[in-house]
């Protein structure tokens, strides 16, 4: 018993820097729990890259056969919640007609995304309009 | 633990990186199949107006520019519309056909 504290104590006394690691531990944590947030938040921009893809060409083939903007608009919010629609030109049966769909995302961060500014994604699809 | 912190955050880093660029590749890849579906569906619906393949042919290549793609091919005749498209380094194939006087996606 008498010898095991000795070899502790001598131990912590050739390691002054002892505890260190664990401090510095601490205070990396949030930054790494951050870094990791930021992994996610690339996934769910690049999630909704894709989808307003996808929703611009659900708008563009119902803009193809209605004239209707709240049916276009509705068929973009089926793919893509919080889709902005837009119908750039539509022309007479067999003349293109251009959608434009938006949606706003706010970086969800702490502290960061309070700095950041938010982001629109924008996805533009033309198709030619045909008799309804 | 530094050295493991930073291994954790350069890990984080490229992760971040590679989803990037992956969204990217497949939102580009999506961008061409909505450029092949908005062409072979003109080319369908000019051959259900009467028009001829070579008509067709050039609305499904309108489409595909209107779109930001390039066409590489329409087998466009008869009572189908195969179109094939290029947009950068994605290229998609779409399919559409003439059903009672209308161009649909089978």
């Amino acid at each position: 018993m008498r010898r095991h504290r000795n070899v502790r104590d001598a131990r912590v006394r050739a390691r002054p820097e002892h505890g260190q690691s664990t401090v510095e531990l601490a205070l990396l944590l949030p930054l790494l729990a951050a870094s990791l947030v930021m992994v996610v938040q690339v996934a769910l921009v690049g999630r909704d890259e894709i989808l307003v893809v996808h929703a611009a060409r659900d708008a563009a083939r119902e803009a193809a056969v209605t004239a209707d903007p709240a049916r276009v608009a509705a068929a973009a919010r089926r793919t893509l919640t919080g889709a902005r629609v837009r119908i750039v030109r539509r022309g007479a049966v067999g003349q293109p007609v251009e959608v434009e769909v938006a949606v706003h995302r706010a970086i969800a961060l702490p502290l960061l995304g309070a700095v950041l500014p938010d982001i629109t994604l924008h996805a533009r699809a033309v198709m030619r309009v045909e008799r309804p | 633990m530094t050295p493991i912190v930073a291994a954790a955050l350069a890990l984080a880093l490229m992760l971040a990186l590679a989803l990037g660029r992956l969204g990217g590749a497949v939102a580009d890849k999506a961008r061409a199949e909505t450029a092949a579906d908005a062409a072979a569906l003109a080319a369908a619906d000019a051959l259900a107006l009467g028009r001829t393949p070579g008509e067709a042919a050039r609305a499904a290549a309108e489409t595909a520019a209107a779109n930001g793609a390039r066409l590489v091919v329409c087998r466009c005749a008869g009572r189908d519309a195969v179109a094939t498209v290029a947009r950068g380094a994605a290229s998609a194939v779409a399919h559409a056909t003439v059903a009672g006087g209308s161009a649909i996606r089978p």
